[in-house]
C-alpha cells in the first residue's frame, strides 16, 4: 500500500515536470505581454502533430525530428504575435483573448481535417521501456519528461535572469514605456517572448507524444492544464509554475488511482477549484522568480 | 447624419418591422422558416447574454456553456426522472442555473481578466466530465426527453421568439437603469468604480446571474426541441466559439450587435452545413480578422459610417456645433 | 549662428481631447542648460513625451542636429541621442540598481565608442553603487533618481531632457543630484529640465522656456531675470 502510494507520488512528480513545462509557456507570455494566451494548448498539439504526422512517418529520427520542431514553433509563436495577436494588444483585455481563441479553433479544427480525429502517439523504445528506482519502477518516459521539463525552467531561468535579452524581457514587462525609453522595442520583445513561449511548447508536445496519446482537441485539454498549473503555482512565478504542475500531476494520478481513469482530470480541477477558494493567490508568493 | 427625429422614426419602423414579422411567421412561413428563424431566436438570446457579461460588464467568459448544459439536463432531468411536466422542468431551468451562477461567480470572481475567462471554461469541463461519470443521467450517453416530443414545434417558436425579446428588452431596460450605468463604470475602470462607491462584486455578480438564467432557459428550449442531451455537446467549448463569434462580428457593447450576428451565424451555418471542423475553422478566422480590422463589428461599422445606432443607449452629452474638433 | 542642437518647431500634441502643447517653439546649442518652466498642466511633461516620442505628437517639428525626429518611434529616439529622465523615476522594480543600469548599456553597446559605462556612472554617484545589489524598488527616492539619471546616460545622449529634477526629495540630495548634473554638463551632454524651484532654475540654466497653458508665454536667457517676471509668466 505505501509502496504503491510512492509509486503514484513518484510518477506524479515526474510527469509533473512536463505539467510544469505546459505552464510555463503560458506564464511566458503572461509575463510579458499580460495575455491570457489561449491557442497555447493547441501550439503544444500542433508541435505533436508535426513529429508524429510529418516528420517521423518522412523517415526523419525522433530526435533529429524533434530538433526541427522547437525553431519551427519558435517561428509560428514569433510570427502569429508579430502579425496577428500583437495587433489585438492595447485595446483591452478582450481583443487578445477573442484573438487567441480565434487562432485556438483554426489550429485545432484544421488539425482535424489535416490528420483526422484518430489517435496518434510516437512509438519509440522510451514509452514501453521502465526504470526500476530502489523498488519502485516508472516509466523511463516519464523520468525524460521531468529531466526535460527541470533542463527547459532551468534554461529559461537563466536566460531572464543572466542575460542582456531576459533584462530586456523583464524591463518590458515591468513598464514597457520605459523600456522604449531605454531603446527597446516592446514590440520586437513580445514577439520573442511568444516565440519562446511556442518553442517551449514544442518541447511539451514532443513530450506529450513520446508520453500519451492526443487528438486534435488534446489542445484545450493542454491549455486548462497550463492555466491549472499557473493558477496553483501562483500567477507571475516560474517556479511556482512547476512546482503547480507537480502537484497537478500528483492529484490527477491520485484521482486515476483511487475513483479510476475517468476521473483523473477531475480531481485535478476540483483540487485547482479548491486552491482558488482557499488560496487565491496560489501557493507560492509572487515575488519569487 | 440624420436628424434625431428621423432617426426614431427609422428605429421605431425597423423594431416594428422585425417583431411584426417574426410574430406573424405562421401566416407566412412554413416548417422550413420557423425551423431556421427558432435558430436564430436562441443563438441571438444567447450571444444577447453574452454580451451583457462581455460588452458592458467586462466579464469576458468562454464558460457560457456551463449554464448550456445544466439548463438543457434541468430540463431533462425534471421530465425523464423526477415526472415533471414539460412547463414546470423549463422553469426550473430558471432556477438552477440562476441559482448555480451564485457560487459559480463567487469562486471564478476571484481570477481576473483572461483567466477569469478561462477559469469558468474549466468549471465548465468539470461538469462535462461530471456528467459523463453519473450514471443517473446516463453517462456520456445522453438521455432522450420524451414528453418534449408531444410538444407542438410553432409553441416553441413563439416561446422562443418571446424570449429573445424578453432579453433585448431586459438588456436595454437594464442599461438604461442605474446598474446599466453601475456595469458600464465597471467595464471602463473597475478601481474608479469602486471609488465612486460602485458596488463592484454585486453588480458584477448579479449581471452573471442574469446571464446564467437567460441562457439556462435557452438552453432548456433547444433541449425541449432536440429532444435529446448529451454531455459532450451540452457542455462543449463550441458553444463559447459560436457566441463569441456573432456578440464579435455582431458588434460587442451594442444591442443589435448579437442579433445581427445571429442572422450572419444562420445563414454561415446553412452554407457550411451547421457543423464540422470547416464551420469552426470559419468562424475562428472571421472573429479574428473582425478583431483586427473592425473591431466594433458590423454595428460599429455602421455607427462609424453612418454616426447612427439602431438601439442608443450610451447617454453622451449632446455635442456641440461651436466646439472645435 | 550656428545650428542648434535641438529645433522645436511649432509643435502641437493632445492629452486627450484636450490640447496640451499649443504651438511651441524653441532652440537649443549644444552644450547649453535649457529650464523649462510652469505649472503643474502646463503642458512640460506631454512636450517631454511629444520630443522623445512616447507621446504622438499631432503637428510641428522636433529636429536633433538636423534629423527630423517626430514621427520616430521612442526606442529609435533614444538612438538618436535623446534620453529622457521621467517623471517619477519609473525604476524597473523587477530588476536590481544594476540589472537597471545594465538594460540601458545593453541597447548601446554595440559597435561605438562608449563614453558611459557603468563604472562611471557609480563614480558619479558613489551612493548607487552601495546600493548596486538592492531592487530597483527598494532604494530611496534620492537613489532613485541618481540611477533614472545614470540609466539614461548610459543610453549615450547629446540631449538629456529631465522631469521633475527634485521633486519629493531632501535639500541635501537635491545639492548633489545638481552637482552632477553640472559634471555632466561639463561633459558635453545638452541638458532640458524641469524644475518646481525657479531660482535654481534660473541659476543652472542658460535659457529658459515659461510654458502657460501649453504655450511659451516667456523665453529667453536666465541670467539677470527677475523671479518676479518668472512668477507673473508662470501664473499667466
Amino acid at each position: 500500500m505505501t509502496m504503491q502510494l510512492l509509486e503514484i507520488l513518484l510518477n506524479g512528480l515526474l510527469l509533473g515536470g512536463l505539467y510544469g513545462l505546459i505552464g510555463l509557456g503560458l506564464s511566458i507570455n503572461f509575463g510579458t505581454m499580460r495575455v491570457v494566451y489561449l491557442a497555447h494548448g493547441d501550439l503544444i498539439v500542433l508541435a505533436a502533430y508535426f513529429l508524429v504526422v510529418a516528420l517521423v512517418p518522412a523517415g526523419v529520427p525522433a530526435l533529429a525530428a524533434a530538433a526541427i520542431v522547437v525553431p519551427v514553433l519558435f517561428g509560428i509563436g514569433w510570427a502569429l504575435q508579430r502579425f496577428v495577436v500583437g495587433r489585438s494588444l492595447g485595446r483591452g483585455i478582450l481583443p487578445p483573448l477573442i484573438v487567441t481563441f480565434g487562432i485556438s479553433m483554426v489550429v485545432q479544427n484544421v488539425l482535424l481535417l489535416w490528420a483526422t480525429a484518430n489517435a496518434r502517439t510516437l512509438q519509440s523504445s522510451l514509452a514501453s521501456s521502465g526504470v526500476h528506482l530502489g523498488g519502485l519502477t516508472v516509466p523511463t518516459v516519464r523520468l525524460v519528461d521531468f529531466a526535460v521539463g527541470l533542463a527547459c525552467l532551468a534554461i529559461l531561468l537563466a536566460v531572464l535572469g543572466k542575460t542582456a535579452l531576459g533584462r530586456a524581457l523583464r524591463a518590458t514587462s515591468d513598464d514597457a514605456d520605459t523600456a522604449r525609453l531605454m531603446g527597446i522595442d516592446p514590440r520586437r520583445m513580445y514577439a520573442i517572448a511568444a516565440g519562446i513561449s511556442a518553442a517551449t511548447g514544442a518541447v511539451a508536445g514532443v513530450l506529450l507524444a513520446a508520453t500519451r496519446t492526443f487528438y486534435p482537441t488534446t489542445g484545450s485539454e493542454m491549455l486548462l492544464v497550463a492555466f491549472e498549473v499557473v493558477v496553483v503555482g501562483g500567477l507571475g512565478s516560474f517556479t511556482g509554475t512547476f512546482l503547480g504542475g507537480i502537484l497537478l500531476a500528483m492529484a490527477q494520478l491520485i484521482g486515476a488511482h483511487a475513483l479510476g481513469p475517468s476521473y483523473a482530470q477531475i480531481t485535478a480541477h476540483a483540487v485547482v477549484l479548491l486552491v482558488l477558494v482557499l488560496r487565491p493567490q496560489g501557493l507560492l508568493p509572487r515575488t519569487a522568480p | 447624419m440624420t436628424d434625431a427625429r428621423t432617426a426614431r422614426r427609422i428605429r421605431a419602423a425597423i423594431a416594428a418591422a422585425l417583431v411584426l414579422g417574426l410574430v406573424s411567421c405562421p401566416a407566412w412561413g412554413g416548417d422550413s422558416a420557423r425551423t431556421t428563424l427558432i435558430v436564430f431566436a436562441y443563438h441571438a438570446a444567447l450571444a444577447q447574454m453574452w454580451n451583457l457579461l462581455a460588452g458592458y460588464a467586462g466579464l469576458v467568459t468562454f464558460g457560457q456553456q456551463l449554464f448550456i448544459g445544466l439548463g438543457g439536463y434541468t430540463l431533462a432531468v425534471g421530465c425523464e426522472r423526477f415526472g415533471l411536466g414539460v412547463p414546470a422542468a423549463f422553469a426550473l431551468a430558471a432556477v438552477v442555473t440562476g441559482g448555480l451562477a451564485v457560487p459559480v461567480g463567487a469562486l471564478t470572481f476571484r481570477l481576473k481578466g483572461g483567466y477569469f475567462a478561462v477559469g469558468s471554461w474549466l468549471v465548465a469541463e468539470m461538469f462535462r466530465l461530471g456528467f459523463g461519470n453519473w450514471g443517473f443521467v446516463n453517462h456520456a450517453s445522453g438521455m432522450f426527453v420524451r414528453p418534449a416530443r408531444s410538444v407542438d414545434p410553432w409553441l416553441i417558436y413563439y416561446v422562443a421568439v418571446g424570449l429573445l425579446l424578453a432579453m433585448v428588452g431586459l438588456v436595454i431596460a437594464t442599461l438604461r437603469s442605474r446598474a446599466g450605468l453601475a456595469l458600464m463604470a465597471i467595464r471602463d475602470a473597475e478601481d474608479a468604480a469602486a471609488g465612486l462607491g460602485v458596488h463592484v462584486w454585486r453588480v458584477k455578480l448579479l449581471a452573471f446571474v442574469v446571464a446564467a438564467v437567460g441562457t439556462g432557459l435557452v438552453a432548456a428550449l433547444i433541449t425541449v426541441q432536440t429532444p435529446f442531451i448529451q454531455p459532450d455537446a451540452a457542455f462543449s467549448i463550441e458553444w463559447s466559439a459560436e457566441i463569441s463569434f456573432m456578440a464579435v462580428v455582431g458588434g460587442l457593447g451594442t444591442v443589435e450587435g448579437p442579433i445581427l450576428g445571429a442572422a450572419i451565424y444562420v445563414v454561415l451555418q446553412q452554407k457550411l452545413g451547421g457543423s464540422g471542423a470547416i464551420h469552426l475553422i470559419v468562424l475562428g478566422a472571421v472573429s479574428v480578422i473582425v478583431m483586427l480590422v473592425a473591431p466594433g463589428g458590423i454595428a460599429g461599422l455602421v455607427r462609424d459610417r453612418l454616426g447612427w445606432t439602431l438601439v442608443p443607449i450610451e447617454r453622451r452629452p449632446p455635442v456641440r456645433a461651436d466646439r472645435a474638433p | 549662428m550656428t545650428e542648434p542642437l535641438l529645433r522645436v518647431d511649432g509643435l502641437v500634441a493632445y492629452y486627450g481631447q484636450l490640447q496640451a502643447v499649443r504651438g511651441v517653439s524653441f532652440e537649443v546649442g549644444a552644450g547649453e542648460a535649457l529650464a523649462v518652466i510652469g505649472e503643474n498642466g502646463a503642458g512640460k511633461t506631454t512636450l517631454f513625451h511629444s520630443i522623445c516620442g512616447l507621446h504622438g505628437a499631432a503637428g510641428g517639428e522636433v529636429v536633433l542636429g538636423g534629423t527630423q525626429l517626430r514621427g520616430l518611434p521612442a526606442h529609435a529616439i533614444v538612438r538618436h541621442g535623446v534620453a529622457l529622465v521621467p517623471e517619477g523615476r519609473r525604476i524597473f522594480p523587477s530588476l536590481s540598481v544594476d540589472e537597471n543600469l545594465r538594460v540601458a548599456e545593453d541597447q548601446h553597446a554595440r559597435g561605438r565608442q562608449r563614453r558611459w559605462t557603468r563604472q562611471r556612472v557609480y563614480a558619479l554617484f558613489p551612493d548607487l553603487e552601495a546600493a548596486s545589489r538592492r531592487g530597483g524598488h527598494q532604494i530611496s527616492g534620492g537613489q532613485q533618481q541618481m540611477l533614472a539619471i545614470g540609466r539614461a546616460l548610459l543610453s549615450e545622449p547629446r540631449l538629456l531632457l529631465l522631469d521633475e529634477v527634485s521633486l519629493g526629495l531632501s535639500p541635501a540630495v537635491v545639492k548633489v543630484l545638481y552637482q552632477a548634473l553640472a559634471r555632466i554638463r561639463g561633459d558635453g551632454v545638452t541638458l532640458v529640465f524641469v524644475e518646481q524651484d525657479v531660482r535654481r532654475s534660473l541659476a543652472f540654466s542658460d535659457h529658459l522656456v515659461c510654458l502657460h497653458k501649453g504655450a511659451v508665454r516667456l523665453a529667453g536667457r536666465s541670467a539677470g531675470r527677475s523671479l518676479d517676471e518668472v512668477r507673473r509668466a508662470y501664473f499667466g
